[in-house]
């Protein structure tokens, strides 16, 4: 699977979040999106499987402009797991898991689906508290059923919005090794937004830094992770180390900011 | 060692085990439906027999099989037989078939309206339907002024009519105002209610005192008044609008996820709540428009459904439709015990919903399963071995 993001701009109302994003990612890669709150990290992902229309440019998968597919097949193209989830009305985790087969599925429940979802639970850990309310668990473990649902919807592109940032740093470890290896053994295109950028810069092959709502560097790891990106990015002094190959972050302090 | 040979059990950590557990869950669920549509029929039979009339159960139940079997009883030769007859199917037959159906129809109204407005507080009556209909049957009582015919049937028709102005505006601001949330809708359905309602008070204080009387008593819920031509009408457009509410019960579960989620699920979120605020506002309209405002229950029965099976609206919603009857039927059947002192059963609801209501909420299910606060210390459940399902 190919996206290529072609200029897309976004507002909400007058105020806009994205101007001019630009990106051509191609699968299997795992690439995460590093930015401060607010630069509009969660807008880029919901433009790219349509729950919102940018302003102008276009999203292309595969060739095909997303504003020309419909709703139903994104779903089979693309997983999406949110951020936080709505427990008004909880249905078990069983059932919230079995509603990322709803592209696929007819009135039943087929054995199919329950497998599917069985060994996703297995997966992530979670199968002994398949039969439990989704509002008895901890935020930690709604995590864990929200990727178990955007995992069963068996995508070409899995969107995943801070999957991690309810869990402790052995399960954060475990989670995002396991995206990296769903990425190789399913062949498919994982984007992540993440807040942790030395988990990011661990299993990631691409990151995009996004700052200002445009995109500030693009590329590799060792390419992104650097003093210079952190201080305009983040408004961090940090030291950048090299561990394993891979680019790790030690936080000095804050930037001072104008008037400190 | 036995000699009899058996299977061993499906272990739960295989596939076939997790089906057969997935199996008995759902299994568990229909058990319940199945049980409610039981106790539905069986104070059916009983709630025909109370009349005023000394009919024991069986006397109610043979009237109705002998009827749908076609006997007929002479009236001088088994006056008993005849009199039953006469009584459970020409008095209390169409007033007990309406509260089924008005049970039924609000239930599932509240139960879809909850879902669809993301609310635990939402009712059937929650965009001002109610206060719609009582401003065009005091338009009707006190001015005199209504569409098409007069009498009963003008009131009737003005409920109808002005129930579904306020649903009307609410879904045509959210067809104009693009991502209006659910929370806005209900407030923009109270704003719209409390200019009916002003207009309504407006009517009332400055009518006469009859006027006033009979106007106020028309708000009261009542099933007294349900006779075989009305309850046609209601049977009809309850059934329809429950039949497609019943085909949404998975995208209602889509739903409960949250707008984007169901969107990145492939559900077309606004058609889904559209067609239901649609079709549940005509529902309750139609209802609404012969009975007078019978509250609670569009509230009570979702929720003490969801506090026993969970919030899967495929269960909850046909669920919903059987339990609703099962609570009005019982609230009518006492308020027809209480027939001397003329109590509608839109006042028995009341007081038989309020302390179960209560119960249920406070109830360690009910707190358990849907209104834990999000700081409350208590995750009892999560401390539980993983076995004790829900």
């Amino acid at each position: 699977m190919r996206i290529m993001i072609n200029g897309i701009d976004f507002a909400y109302g007058s105020v806009p979040v994205l101007h001019n994003i630009t990106a051509d990612l191609t699968g299997p890669r795992f690439v995460s999106i590093l930015g401060p709150n607010g630069v509009g990290k969660s807008t880029l992902i919901h433009c790219i499987n349509k729950i919102l229309s940018p302003t102008a440019g276009t999203v292309m998968l595969d060739g095909r402009d997303v504003s020309g597919i419909s709703i139903k097949e994104m779903a089979k193209l693309v997983g999406y797991v949110p951020y936080s989830a709505n427990d008004t009305f909880p249905l078990s985790v069983v059932d919230t898991v079995l509603m990322g087969r709803h592209p696929y599925s007819k009135w039943g429940t087929l054995d199919k689906d329950l497998d599917i979802v069985h060994d996703t639970l297995n997966m992530l850990g979670i199968s002994h508290l398949a039969m439990r309310s989704f509002s008895e668990l901890s935020a930690g473990q709604h995590q864990k059923v929200m990727l178990a649902r955007g995992l069963v919807q068996e995508p070409e592109v899995l969107l995943l919005d801070e999957p991690t940032s309810n869990l402790d740093v052995r399960h954060q470890l475990d989670v995002t090794k396991m995206l990296k290896k769903l990425t190789e053994e399913k062949n498919i295109l994982v984007i992540m937004i993440s807040h942790d950028i030395n988990i990011a810069a661990k299993y990631s092959d691409e990151i995009i830094m996004l700052h200002g709502g445009s995109i500030y560097a693009v590329g590799t790891p060792e390419e992104v992770i650097n003093e210079e990106n952190l201080r305009v990015v983040y408004q961090v002094e940090s030291k950048v180390i090299v561990d394993d190959g891979r680019p790790h972050v030690i936080l000095r302090d804050a930037v001072p900011m104008c008037g400190d | 060692m036995s000699p009899l040979k058996h299977r061993p059990a499906p272990q739960p950590d295989t596939d076939e085990g997790f089906r057969a557990e997935y199996r008995s869950y759902i299994w568990r669920k229909v058990l319940f439906i199945a049980f409610l549509a039981a106790a539905m029929f069986i104070l059916l039979g009983y709630s025909v027999t109370v009349s005023g009339r000394d009919m024991t159960f069986w006397d109610g139940i043979m009237a109705i099989a002998d009827r749908i079997m076609g006997v007929t009883y002479d009236r001088a030769e088994e006056p008993v037989k005849f009199w039953n007859d006469y009584i459970v199917w020409n008095s209390t037959m169409p007033r007990v078939l309406g509260a089924v159906v008005c049970g039924a129809g609000l239930a599932v109204c509240g139960a879809a309206m909850q879902v669809v407005l993301n609310n635990p507080l939402a009712e059937p009556y929650t965009l001002g339907v109610s206060s719609g209909a009582v401003f065009g049957a005091c338009l009707a009582i006190i001015l005199g002024f209504s569409f098409g015919s007069i009498g009963t049937y003008g009131i009737i028709g003005n409920a109808f009519i002005f129930a579904l102005v306020p649903c009307a505006v609410v879904i045509v601001l959210v067809g104009v105002m693009k991502g209006i949330s659910p929370v806005t809708m209900i407030l923009a359905g109270t704003a719209i209610s409390y200019f009916f309602s002003g207009l309504t008070t407006l009517m009332m204080v400055r009518t006469d005192d009859d006027t006033l009387t009979s106007s106020f008593r028309w708000q009261i819920g009542s099933l007294a008044d349900i006779g075989w031509n009305s309850i046609w009408v209601i049977f009809a457009g309850t059934a329809v609008c429950t039949a497609v509410l019943m085909m949404t019960t998975k995208y209602l579960n889509a739903l409960a996820l949250g707008d984007r989620s169901a969107t990145s699920l492939g559900v077309d979120v606004n058609k889904v709540r559209y067609t239901i605020l649609i079709v549940s506002s005509l529902m309750v309209a139609v209802i609404l428009s012969f009975t007078g405002i019978i509250g609670f229950i569009g509230l009570l029965a979702p929720h003490m459904v969801r506090s026993i099976l969970g919030a899967d609206n495929r269960y909850v919603i046909p669920a919903s439709m059987l339990l609703g009857p099962v609570i009005l039927l019982f609230a009518d059947t006492i308020s027809r015990f209480l027939a001397e002192v003329d109590l509608p059963v839109g006042i028995v609801m009341m007081f038989v919903g309020s302390p179960i209501f209560l119960y249920i909420l406070l109830g360690r299910r009910g707190r358990r399963v849907m209104y834990r606060c999000s700081d409350m210390p208590d995750r009892t459940a999560a401390s539980r071995p993983a076995t004790a399902h829900s």
